[in-house]
């Protein structure tokens, strides 16, 4: 019945190269428990995991299609759809709401036009809120992919928005 | 005793009444006041002009009488109503069992205690003639 | 066995038992909600928890804790009931108190818990969930808001079932049950998820707000669908049948049921049922009582050999005792047959060779026990999906290794484990013999094999069949046929298993003696775990070969019969139960017999194809409405006694031949009860068996075993012929037979019929996904619904053959293998 499903979902999605999942299926295919680096791998490679790709995979390692869904949505390491280039992520841990985190989240809201964990459609920006980044001292702290932004302003959320709409997307 | 005596008494027992306030009621010109605890006819209470009862068989299954009749229905919302209720007054015993198994408040027992009928048929309540009273 | 002591008594245990089950055997009542005894320890609601002295007053969860010799156990301190309660709090925090409108009330675990353990308060508060809840699903209603997460249904999905259609999804507060994607669900609809729901978050949507669980009564039957004589309790109020309920002790298969089993039992009170004898007057078939019909069928049976019929597998063995004795002591005809004369012919000429008895040396239970499983085509599953649920625990929990060769993958090649070793349509006999040789030359038959009757005949015969020469015709490798001979020999104790029936042509003789020959060469046989199981088709198809209901040497048998229908020699045709026209192949060759026969007497539940041909029919009674034994396919008898009362002008089809013999001056029975007591003393293996025993237990009839080695003859390969497609027909998962088409949860998941293909060829004919294609065989067309599906090879299509409105009949003439061409 899996194959029903299958079908369902190629007409809804962008064609989605599985060669690429073939190529790692066929890397882990013999190791027991091999789900994880399978799905680990997957998603390095298409930047999320395609309903097309997890069907594949379910498919292909004869595990039921809703573990895999079920897997997925268990970590938060998994993402269904797809990602920004840039993931901006703001803390909302107590000390950066102490000084006035929610203010630079709505900000971002707004200057975005996206709201938690959600992209932009043009697929530069991912927002997420995150509980704690681990810098406390530079409360409120904005984070773009590996680069940290301290003592956040809402003068500042303009400023690395803007900077970040220059930098190209390939 | 003089045999005069008990009339006399008698008499004026009867002349005592005629000034007393009389216990019969000249029904159907009186009406008698009905307690509000008495056990008449059921009526279905509505809400949002729909009646109460979700159809939770549970007055057709506490009911000693096996007098009422419940189906249930499901309507545009998914929700479950009763699409038939039908008590035979006939065969209810007047208990009230069936408001007190209520749990949605959704039956009552009314004042209403002039149930006589000409046909058998005219006995069986069924939905609408039991939301009428409001 | 332990000692140990639970609620100061001093018990004793099995090793292996939990503390709950420990409790449960010596009557002390411990909590659950996350529980069943069929699947494994889960240990998730902690409803369960107990004391246990060694453990200092630490509570633990009874359910996965085995006993250990010495435990003293307390189940209910005030500790203990204090935890309970707050586990019942915690439960009803989220869990929305709509009772009285949700269907499980009154069998469901957490009301009875909340209400005895009086939690009437709750110390906390919280937002209820806000699920959507799945209306759209035709069987399967789901309101993830009731869910109390013991995740059973998902855990039976996958221990029993092997479906995984449900599982966990997110995690924390969050998490819920759901598929994959939050579709819908697109199952087996086995409804086992239903069946062991504790709350009301699982339901029957057909049983939706009709009744209520404790205004139901409970009648035991046994389900008339496919051969493995599952156990029903059917849920029935005011004379209807309107649900069927679980119980999780009946039967081997403990209460678990299939699609067929629990939701298509509507046919039973279908308002399309026959209410009315019918006799043809003018053309048209009019209303008539029964004495006026009984009259003109009992005249026109007295014409001795001209008088044939065709019973159903479907009918009690009283009934089909009855109908032959009518045929051959009141009619004076021995013309008579059932399942279209081919269909039980590898138990009545094959086995009947092979082990000189007509059942199946195995029973449904050796899957447990056996060491290998050995199954003919994967349509095993969906012939008799209980059996393939046992298939499922036995590979999965047990660990028992299976091996399949078949015409196409299917549902058991997708266990842990499985070899599926996919040979060319039609060549099951060639491969099987393939696998005696590879037996013969590579020493591994028992010594004693020599000394069987028929072994140099068949040694010699075999020497055509070396794995290299069968190769090259079956696309299977001599090394694959040399591994299957090896393992299946090897194996201390091995069990072959395959499905019989109207759609499985080549299933026939030879290849049940060609399954018996590896069997008796390996010596797999009259030992626990091994054997040969041969799926009967129908509830009493193992019942109707026992009563003999088959043509014996001077009778014709059904395709004989119909030829003879057309060309005269038979005038007076009685059909009871069976349609034809829509489950015998080459449905015009019927139809003209049909047409052609004088007259046509059909008893009947519906008014179907055949019965619309005929010249009387008669209103029959289903299963629910009779009583009676049915043999299930391991010949195991089972006794049904009437669920409701029939409708009172329609008669069971014993009460219709009663009357029919006596109006031909025959002596009739006085009772079913009577008659049994006549067939168990006449029935090999029958001995002993009375209504009374069976109402109490079912019976094994005994199987007596002589082993003779019969040389099958393999049909000759069906040649490929360029741009067409192989066709075989089968069945489908949600069917049985034909009568399911009038059962409505079958139909709601699969109302018609298909043409499943491959990927490969489907984008080779550039055909999609449910396109509608012309399938033509050189017997005619037919338009069909397209699924692509993985399981199929290329060069295959598999069409099921249940349904009126797409015959497969009318493209397929009885040959096993037919060669068709797809056009859009």
């Amino acid at each position: 019945m899996s194959d029903v499903v299958a079908q369902k979902t190629e007409e809804q999605e962008p064609e989605v190269d599985l060669s690429i999942a073939d190529a790692i299926i066929d890397k882990y295919i013999d190791i027991p428990g091999n789900l994880m680096p399978v799905l680990q791998a997957a998603q390095d490679e298409y930047g999320y995991i395609p309903r097309t790709v997890a069907d594949h995979i379910a498919e292909r390692l004869n595990v039921y299609p809703s573990q895999i869904y079920g897997v997925l949505t268990f970590y938060a390491q998994f993402h269904l759809k797809p990602r920004g280039k840039f993931i901006i992520r703001v803390c909302v841990g107590t000390a950066c709401h102490v000084q006035g985190a929610p203010r630079i989240v709505e900000t971002f809201f707004d200057k975005l036009g996206i709201g938690h964990a959600e992209t932009t459609p043009d697929l530069r920006f991912t927002f997420e809120k995150v509980a704690c980044l681990g810098a406390c001292g530079m409360a409120p702290l904005a984070m773009v992919n590996d680069s940290t932004y301290g003592a956040m302003t809402v003068q500042k959320v303009d400023d690395i928005v803007a900077d970040y709409q220059q930098r190209p997307l390939k | 005793m003089n045999p005069i005596t008990p009339i006399i008494n008698g008499l004026a027992i009867t002349l005592k009444h005629l000034f007393m306030k009389p216990v019969t009621l000249q029904y159907p010109d009186e009406r008698p006041k009905v307690a509000a605890r008495f056990r008449g006819l059921h009526a279905l209470n509505v809400s949002h002009n729909k009646a109460k009862c979700v159809a939770c068989y549970l007055c057709p299954t506490v009911c000693p009488a096996k007098c009422i009749t419940v189906e249930a229905g499901e309507d545009a919302n998914h929700d479950k109503f009763a699409s038939k209720y039908e008590i035979d007054m006939l065969r209810c015993i007047f208990c009230g069992y069936c408001v007190e198994a209520c749990p949605v408040d959704a039956i009552r027992m009314t004042g209403e205690f002039e149930l006589a009928n000409y046909h058998r048929e005219d006995f069986i309540y069924n939905k609408e003639r039991l939301l009428e009273k409001k | 066995m332990v000692n140990l002591t639970i609620d100061d008594k001093q018990v004793t245990a099995p090793k292996t038992a939990t503390i709950y089950e420990a409790a449960k055997m010596n009557g002390v009542n411990i909590p659950i909600l996350c529980h069943d005894k069929k699947l494994k320890p889960f240990g998730a609601c902690r409803m369960c928890l107990v004391e246990v002295e060694q453990m200092k007053g630490r509570q633990i969860p009874a359910c996965t804790t085995p006993v250990t010799e010495g435990m003293i156990i307390r189940t209910s301190t005030p500790d203990i009931v204090k935890a309970r309660k707050m586990v019942l709090e915690l439960l009803l925090l989220n869990h929305p108190l709509d009772c009285p409108v949700c269907d499980k009330a009154g069998d469901c675990d957490l009301q009875n818990l909340t209400y005895e353990y009086k939690v009437d308060t709750n110390r906390f508060v919280d937002e209820k969930f806000h699920h959507e809840i799945d209306y759209n699903n035709p069987l399967i209603e789901r309101d993830m808001n009731r869910c109390v997460l013991c995740g059973k249904c998902a855990r039976i999905c996958d221990e029993i079932v092997s479906f995984g259609a449900l599982t966990f999804i997110d995690r924390g507060i969050e998490t819920k049950i759901g598929c994959e994607f939050e579709d819908g669900l697109n199952c087996e609809f086995c409804g086992s998820c239903i069946s062991v729901c504790p709350v009301g978050s699982l339901l029957a949507r057909p049983f939706k707000f009709k009744a209520r669980f404790w205004s139901l009564t409970k009648q035991k039957s046994v389900c008339g669908y496919c051969g493995t004589g599952c156990n029903l309790t059917l849920g029935v109020k005011d004379n209807k049948v309107l649900t069927t309920l679980y119980d999780e002790n009946q039967g081997f298969h403990k209460g678990q049921l299939c699609v067929r089993g629990r939701f298509g039992y509507q046919f039973i009170n279908s308002d399309k049922r026959l209410t009315s004898p019918l006799v043809r007057r003018n053309g048209r078939l009019i209303e008539a009582s029964w004495e006026e019909a009984l009259e003109v069928v009992a005249a026109r049976l007295k014409g001795g050999n001209s008088v044939a019929a065709l019973g159903s597998s479907r009918l009690t063995n009283e009934e089909l005792t009855l109908f032959k004795k009518l045929m051959l002591e009141n009619v004076g005809s021995s013309n008579f047959d059932h399942s279209a004369g081919y269909a039980h012919s590898a138990l009545t000429s094959g086995f009947a060779r092979s082990f000189g008895t007509t059942a199946s040396p195995a029973s449904i239970l050796d899957i447990q026990k056996t060491d290998l499983l050995f199954v003919i085509k994967t349509d095993s599953y969906e012939t008799h999906p209980v059996i393939g649920f046992e298939i499922n625990m036995a590979v999965k929990n047990r660990g028992i290794k299976l091996n399949i060769i078949s015409d196409k993958r299917g549902k058991l090649s997708k266990l842990p484990g499985a070899n599926t070793f996919v040979h060319k349509p039609g060549s099951e006999v060639s491969v099987l013999n393939a696998i005696a040789k590879s037996i013969l030359d590579d020493k591994l038959a028992v010594g004693s094999v020599d000394s069987v009757q028929g072994y140099a005949e068949l040694a010699e015969a075999l020497k055509a069949y070396t794995p290299e020469a069968v190769s090259a015709l079956c696309g299977l490798t001599a090394e694959d046929i040399k591994k299957i001979a090896r393992e299946y020999a090897s194996a201390d104790k091995a069990l072959i298993l395959f499905p019989i029936g109207q759609g499985y042509v080549s299933h026939n003789q030879e290849m049940s003696c060609a399954v018996a020959n590896l069997s008796i060469l390996t010596g797999k046989l009259g030992k626990e775990g091994c054997g040969v199981l041969c799926m009967s088709e129908k509830n009493n198809s193992q019942g109707a070969v026992d009563m003999g209901f088959f043509p014996r040497a001077d009778g014709m048998n059904a395709q004989q019969i119909l030829d003879a229908c057309k060309n005269g020699s038979v005038k007076t045709l009685f059909v009871a139960g069976e349609n034809p026209i829509v489950s015998y192949p080459d449905k015009s060759k019927v139809t003209t017999a049909l047409e052609a026969v004088e007259f046509l007497i059909v008893s009947e539940l519906f008014m179907t194809e055949t019965a619309a041909m005929a010249d009387v029919v008669l209103p029959a009674c289903s299963f629910a409405e009779k009583d009676g034994t049915f043999t299930s396919t391991d010949r195991r008898v089972q006794y049904v006694s009437p669920s409701i009362r029939k409708n009172s002008n329609c008669k069971t089809d014993f009460e219709i031949f009663s009357a029919l013999i006596s109006k031909l001056g025959g002596q009739t029975p006085v009772s079913s009860s009577l008659l049994f007591s006549e067939i168990s003393s006449n029935t090999d293996g029958y001995a002993g068996m009375t209504h009374v025993s069976l109402r109490k237990e079912s019976a094994f009839a005994s199987v007596n075993v002589k082993p003779k080695l019969i040389v099958p003859k393999a049909s000759a390969a069906v040649s490929s012929e360029p741009g067409k497609l192989a066709m075989v027909t089968g069945s489908a998962l949600y069917h049985s037979g034909t009568l399911s088409q009038f059962g409505e949860g079958p139909m709601h998941v699969c109302p018609e019929a298909y043409v499943e293909m491959s990927r490969k060829d489907a984008a080779n004919l550039k055909i999609h996904d449910k396109d509608i294609v012309t399938v033509s065989s050189p017997t005619g067309s037919l338009k069909l619904n397209v699924k692509v599906t993985a399981r199929i090879p290329e060069g295959l299509v598999f069409v099921p053959y249940h349904f009126s409105a797409a015959p497969v009949n009318a493209i397929w003439d009885g040959a096993p293998v037919t060669m068709v061409s797809l056009t859009k």
